[in-house]
């Protein structure tokens, strides 16, 4: 019968299916990781699809894990326990959102796994002696040595591109490394270097980037306390994750799309960071335009970590906006908002007229980022309660409130400053 | 370049010697070129050899230490641009959490900037100011009246010529209508039947001003002009004719333009514009010294101009470094900040 199949036909089906392959984990593959708690979801891509990962399953090598936003696994070996962290964007010093990451085969290494963005963090589990993490970021291959039972390491992945819209053309993100020592000593080795790190207080903290290609080893007093939840902390990050726990299906964009329906805004930027987390554009420009300014702005991170996250993601981004039926002024303007400004552009009182008379465009997603970067830039005009998605007379009224504060030609207001 | 520098000191050392032996005809003003003495000749004859090859060793070390100066500088601007990358990167994230420091606060910060920051991390619009410049004068002049100098780092002059120069701090430059006004780049978001009209005109306004008054008519008719292309370039903008970035691109010419005009009406303006007013000199302290007798300072520079500044800035900084260690002289600066996260 196969042979009577046209080869038009077969075509496009034998190539879903090799793309299908090469992305699944390799059938038979070892198991390299158990997971032991799902705070959330985890979910892994199978093919164009997505699975939720639930406790007491095994992970092959090869498997692409996202985790939203918790999870828990040992290697297949035990001697490493691997927490899989995110966030939408709201904890810590820096943006964490959802953390994604590809188990490999360990060689001779207890554990190994390339991280693509957001937070892990890997405790020695052994009853003695060192616990080793083979792990790859990017082109980078690093040994993790956890020097004792009990040492726990903490790697953060963030990737941007530096602001102005002249780095629009050149697509090259920067990517930050970081690593804390949460507990007992480690060390991070490099083909040509080892650094060791220690708990604080010590030299606790290694930072690397890739624009300047220089490891960083920084000391610490005390474990640092942004990074340590309060109660309020503690029950916002609870109900993100109760409002992650739904993407159990096959779909979770679809899942994603209901969630943002929903009344709490929590769950809105849950949902938001979800279409970042799969990879849907169109979900994610569609956020851009929310009726709910929550869903906005929180768009506005997810898309600028996503970005961030390759270089490439511009061009795909482009395409996308173009699909999403952006007119080709509103996909420049829009892109040139989204990638920011840099600090000499920011001295110039022109760039605050420009972004005022954003705040007056037809585009809904414009205007937001307009706004999104007023207040960063003129702290003086968040009392201004503007909304992009108000009606046209409301939003004359507050845009008047930013020119009276800006006018034509001038910089922001100074910011009142303690003298002390 | 070591294997190079060890073979070469001892014919280096034998060519001094023989040059402190007796006075050296390749520096002697009043040997006629073609002489048969004269080095520069086709038979030196033997003493003449000798002082021919000690000078050409001279020369060759001090072009040597130039093109290594040249290199340093080189990495140097490769490091900063990484550095550079790295920051606004950087700057992003904190950005999108609000934590950065806003403009206004930077600037706050900024009055405090050492000129060790200046010369160290300067950010890019302090350098395209001419503001770094500015900072490094005092201190290369103070460097100049101890006696110390730096390594001769030859000016290039075409450079030079992109450089503007204000009498003061206060006035406005006339960078942008060096060449008399001829060859304005407008950037196509203001071109129209109005800006041609002003583009001819400003020539006559320019060589009025060269010749040591301007008509005052004129003088009115341009600058109305100029307001009204600023007026549509805005209302461009509003009606969504051209794009924000066009809009900059065109806002930040005329806002370089129009001060340009207003300051034809200086009585230094002729002055400027018939080179007596320029930056001058073939090396750093040279420039230095022009600068300070004559009371100019640098001003920003032209659109497009911004690689001279940059360049302009890694000599003073390059000068100003090797100075400073010749002297054992540094300057204090504040010490760096102390949060963990955040990138230097």
């Amino acid at each position: 019968m196969a042979k009577h199949l046209s080869p038009r036909i077969c075509l496009p089906g034998a190539l879903a299916l090799i793309a299908m392959l090469a992305a699944a984990p390799v059938a038979g593959a070892q198991d390299v990781a158990r997971v032991q708690k799902v705070n959330g979801s985890l979910l892994t891509q199978v093919g164009e699809t997505w699975k939720a990962v639930k406790a007491g399953e095994n992970v092959p090598a090869g498997a692409k894990l996202v985790a939203l936003f918790e999870a828990e696994l040992t290697s297949a070996n035990k001697a490493v326990a691997v927490k899989l962290l995110g966030d939408i964007g709201m904890f810590g010093p820096l943006p964490v959102l959802d953390t994604a990451v590809r188990f490999l085969e360990p060689g001779s290494a207890d554990f190994a796994l390339s991280l693509d963005h957001g937070l892990v963090i890997f405790t020695n589990t052994k009853e003695s002696g060192i616990a080793t993490v083979a792990l790859k970021i990017h082109e980078k291959e690093l040994t993790l040595r956890l020097k004792s039972p009990g040492a726990r390491l903490g790697i953060e992945l963030y990737g941007r591109h530096p602001g102005g819209a002249k780095n629009l053309l050149k697509d090259s993100p920067t990517t930050f490394f970081f690593a804390l020592m949460g507990e007992g000593e480690a060390s991070i080795s490099t083909k040509d270097h080892t650094h060791a790190l220690t708990a604080p207080p010590g030299p606790a903290v290694l930072r690397w980037d890739s624009a300047t290609n220089l490891v960083e080893v920084v000391s610490l007093d005390k474990f640092p306390d942004s990074l340590k939840r309060n109660e309020a902390e503690k029950q916002q990050f609870a109900k993100i994750c109760a409002a992650a726990g739904r993407f159990t299906g096959q779909d979770p964009s679809a899942a994603a799309a209901d969630l943002l329906k929903s009344d709490d805004a929590l769950s809105r930027r849950v949902a938001v960071t979800t279409f970042g987390a799969v990879g849907d554009l169109s979900h994610l420009l569609a956020a851009l335009g929310d009726s709910h300014a929550d869903a906005r702005d929180q768009s506005i991170l997810v898309l600028r970590a996503w970005m961030g996250q390759a270089p490439g993601h511009l061009k795909s981004l482009r395409a996308a906006m173009l699909k999403h039926k952006y007119t080709l002024p509103e996909l420049k303007e829009t892109m040139h908002l989204l990638i920011g400004f840099d600090e000499s552009e920011r001295d110039r009182p022109a760039v605050y007229e420009l972004l005022i008379n954003l705040l007056d465009s037809k585009h809904l997603g414009v205007r937001e980022l307009a706004h999104w970067h007023l207040v960063r830039l003129a702290p003086a005009g968040r009392d201004i309660a503007f909304d992009a998605g108000a009606a046209e007379a409301d939003r004359q009224q507050r845009v008047e409130r930013w020119r009276k504060l800006i006018p034509a030609g001038e910089l922001p207001p100074r910011p009142k400053t303690d003298k002390k | 370049m070591n294997i190079h520098h060890r073979r070469l000191l001892p014919i280096l050392a034998v060519g001094v010697a023989l040059t402190l032996a007796g006075p050296s005809h390749a520096q002697n003003p009043y040997v006629q070129p073609g002489y048969p003495w004269f080095p520069g000749g086709y038979y030196p004859g033997a003493l003449g050899g000798a002082y021919y090859g000690a000078a050409a060793l001279v020369s060759a070390q001090g072009q040597l230490q130039i093109q290594q100066e040249q290199a340093r500088i080189e990495r140097e601007k490769a490091n900063q641009a990484k550095f550079e990358t790295q920051k606004k990167a950087f700057e992003q994230m904190m950005y999108e959490k609000a934590n950065t420091p806003t403009m206004t606060e930077e600037l706050e910060y900024g009055q405090n900037l050492t000129l060790q920051r200046m010369m160290t991390s300067p950010t890019p619009t302090e350098i395209t100011s001419g503001k770094t410049l500015n900072a490094m004068l005092p201190m290369i002049k103070t460097l100049a009246i101890k006696g110390t100098s730096g390594p001769p780092i030859p000016l290039n002059q075409e450079q030079l010529r992109h450089v503007n120069v204000v009498v003061g701090k206060d006035q406005s430059s006339l960078g942008m209508v060096r060449d008399g006004g001829v060859k304005l780049d407008w950037p196509l978001c203001l071109q129209s039947p109005k800006q041609q009209q002003v583009a001819a005109q400003i020539p006559v306004l320019v060589s009025q001003a060269k010749m040591g008054g301007i008509d005052a008519k004129l003088y009115r008719e341009i600058t109305k002009e100029l307001d009204e292309l600023n007026d549509d370039l805005r209302a461009k903008f509003r009606k969504e004719e051209i794009l924000g970035q066009e809009y900059l691109e065109g806002k930040r010419f005329l806002e370089n333009l129009t001060p340009t005009i207003n300051a034809l009406r200086q009585q230094t303006s002729q002055r400027f514009l018939d080179g007596t007013y320029s930056a001058q000199g073939g090396t750093v302290p040279e420039l230095v010294g022009n600068m300070v007798r004559n009371g100019l300072s640098f001003a920003p520079c032209n659109p497009g101009d911004e690689a001279v500044y940059y360049a302009m800035h890694d000599m003073f900084v390059a000068y100003t470094t090797s100075a400073q260690a010749a002297a054992g002289f540094q300057v204090k600066y504040n010490p760096p900040r102390t949060d963990p996260w955040k990138v230097k």
